[in-house]
């Protein structure tokens, strides 16, 4: 009987474990847009949360409302989450970096409300269901094919090897492309932008690619987010998310793109196992004191290693 | 004035105007630049000489006038198509990028690069990868002329004052430019660094026929190296000529040089 007590308490613990996991693979995905602009452009994207949104509904919407294949809805919805970027980005893009942040965060917001007030076509408050049909298949037959291993309870697990998955292919390639001169450009606009100008480039060009590439790493992780809720709703994308982003951005070191998945889970993993914690104290009293200690683990950072867990100190250069 | 003792003009400016709020930083400006020379601006502190350059590579858009380059309008052209139209120019303080290593500062001033475009680099892996190569060959010479090729994988952060105007203007030669524009390139530089930099412009211009444009408050770089002199005072062009013609000028005496000029001269 406790032998019994055991492993249903351990795995729960596993399934609990891989939630967490997904999260944090999700907001490492998202971070990595962020840090391509914030890390590698040196533009503040504030909106990130906006852009994850447009890709997430417009998946569903093209899916449910024009019955689209989702292997036809995910590009174009990639699509639309990039030309928001451009949309955003070229009125955005002209002012200083500081207003820039604030006209982001604007447009983010202008899109939760217009997904909240869009009536039945975006489904209101209550949002979108019933787009993941795809998915639930492929997620039978990874199932199926876990079960061959022992693993075929693990319900978790294929989301959690797609998330992680996609990340890891995503990190290869932006890894791939910041090598290339390409790259470079990004990285001399992010220290010194009439440098850049004055050798001819057109820096202007550069950070709209910049911003609608993130947006469509914004939008990958829309995608991702909505199949782990199986809803698409307003408040999943509001601007917390973008802020949680930016902490696990600092906590992995600005300008490595491997360190946003070392902040993510660090964040994620705190946050989420005080709840394993005994503690004397009450559910909304735990939950301050996971604000708390996130907080206090990114004030430890900053003293200790100012530049991230990944970062290099000598590539600190972002302007205010 | 200015433009009379010029035959063949490859920049041209006109009557050209900038106004901060109620200051006329520029007012009413003509300088004409002959190919092929060296030619200084001076005047005193205010007379506008860098905001003359800011507006002519178009960093600061005019509020009228004419710039014309190889007799092309490049007036409120931006500074990246400007700089591509084969003007160039460095800064009073210069922008390196020091968390860069030097070479890969010099990687960038190389023009034509497909790699730096995302379609280049998906449509030509092989054309771009080559090009990059032939630039860094480039850069590599550039380094070793200006003696900073040991310093080729050191953050230019690391580099003293005088080395990153070397580095600034050793990049920008990466895609040969006709006109540079060196805004006091001798200004805090070591003097052997300093005279080697007026080295390398007699150097160029001897090879590739660059045309060089500098702000310079030291007289007698100015007039041991310039073959032509333009004086601004009050964002005016007040005198150009040969050092000789105007160091006769009484403006300019007036204006800039002051009552110690005979003595100097």
């Amino acid at each position: 009987m406790s032998v019994l007590a055991f492993n249903l308490t351990a795995l729960a613990h596993a399934d609990f474990w891989l939630g967490a996991g997904i999260i944090a693979g999700v907001y490492s995905i998202f971070t990595l847009g962020l840090q391509m602009n914030v890390g590698f452009t040196g533009i503040f994207n504030f909106g990130q949360a906006g852009f994850m949104a447009i890709g997430a509904y417009a998946m569903a919407i093209l899916i449910l409302r024009f019955h689209w294949s989702p292997w036809a809805a995910l590009p174009v919805a990639t699509l639309c989450a990039m030309l928001a970027g451009l949309i955003v980005g070229i009125p955005a893009l002209r002012l200083s970096p500081d207003y820039l942040a604030m006209a982001t965060i604007a447009g983010a917001q202008i899109i939760q409300i217009v997904a909240q007030n869009g009536g039945t076509f975006t489904g209101g408050n209550n949002g979108l269901l019933g787009f993941d049909a795809e998915w639930q298949n492929i997620q039978l037959w990874m199932l199926g094919k876990l079960g061959k291993v022992g693993l075929g309870t693990q319900y978790a697990l294929p989301l959690f090897l797609v998330t992680w998955a996609t990340f890891l292919v995503l990190l290869g390639g932006l890894t791939v492309v910041q090598r290339t001169p390409w790259g470079r450009v990004l990285r001399a606009i992010r220290e010194e932008e009439d440098a850049v100008a004055a050798l001819g480039k057109n820096v202007f060009a550069y950070k709209l690619q910049s911003l609608a590439l993130a947006a469509a790493l914004g939008a990958v992780a829309g995608y991702l987010l909505s199949l782990n809720i199986s809803l698409v709703y307003p408040q999943a994308f509001s601007a917390d998310f973008t802020f949680i982003g930016f902490a696990g951005l600092v906590l992995g070191g600005v300008g490595s793109y491997a360190g946003v998945a070392l902040g993510s889970l660090l964040l994620w993993f705190v946050l989420e196992g005080v709840r394993f914690v005994e503690l004397p104290l009450a559910a909304d009293k735990v939950a301050a004191l996971q604000l708390l200690l996130v907080g206090l683990i990114l004030v430890l950072v900053m003293v200790l290693r100012p530049q991230g867990i990944l970062g290099k100190r000598e590539e600190m250069v972002i302007r205010g | 004035m200015a433009s009379a003792a010029v035959s063949d003009p490859i920049l041209r400016v006109d009557s050209l105007v900038k106004r901060f709020g109620g200051l006329k930083a520029v007012d009413g400006a003509s300088v004409s630049v002959e190919r092929g020379s060296i030619t200084a601006v001076i005047g005193p502190n205010g007379a506008g000489k860098t905001t003359l350059f800011n507006l002519v590579t178009g960093f600061i858009r005019p509020d009228g006038g004419v710039i014309e380059l190889d007799g092309r309008s490049i007036y409120r052209h931006a500074p990246y198509q400007i700089a591509r139209c084969g003007m160039m120019r460095t800064f009073q303080l210069p922008k390196v990028l020091g968390a860069m290593t030097v070479l890969e500062n010099m990687l960038l001033g190389g023009a034509a690069n497909p790699g730096e475009r995302l379609l280049g680099l998906a449509c030509h892996p092989i054309r771009w990868r080559r090009r990059e190569r032939e630039l860094r060959a480039d850069a590599l010479e550039l380094l070793e002329r200006f003696r900073l090729d040991k310093h080729a994988s050191a953050y230019a952060a690391t580099l003293s004052g005088g080395q990153r105007k070397l580095l600034e203007m050793a990049r920008l030669l990466m895609s040969r430019p006709r006109l540079i524009l060196l805004d006091e390139p001798l200004a805090g530089v070591h003097p052997v660094l300093g005279q080697q930099l007026i080295e390398h412009m007699h150097a160029l211009r001897a090879e590739r026929g660059t045309t060089f444009l500098f702000i310079e408050h030291d007289m007698e770089t100015v007039m041991t190296n310039a073959d032509a002199i333009v004086v601004m005072a009050q964002g005016r062009v007040i005198a150009a000529g040969t050092p000789a013609v105007v160091r006769q000028e009484r403006k300019v005496i007036d204006a800039y040089l002051g009552s110690n000029a005979e003595d100097a001269s």
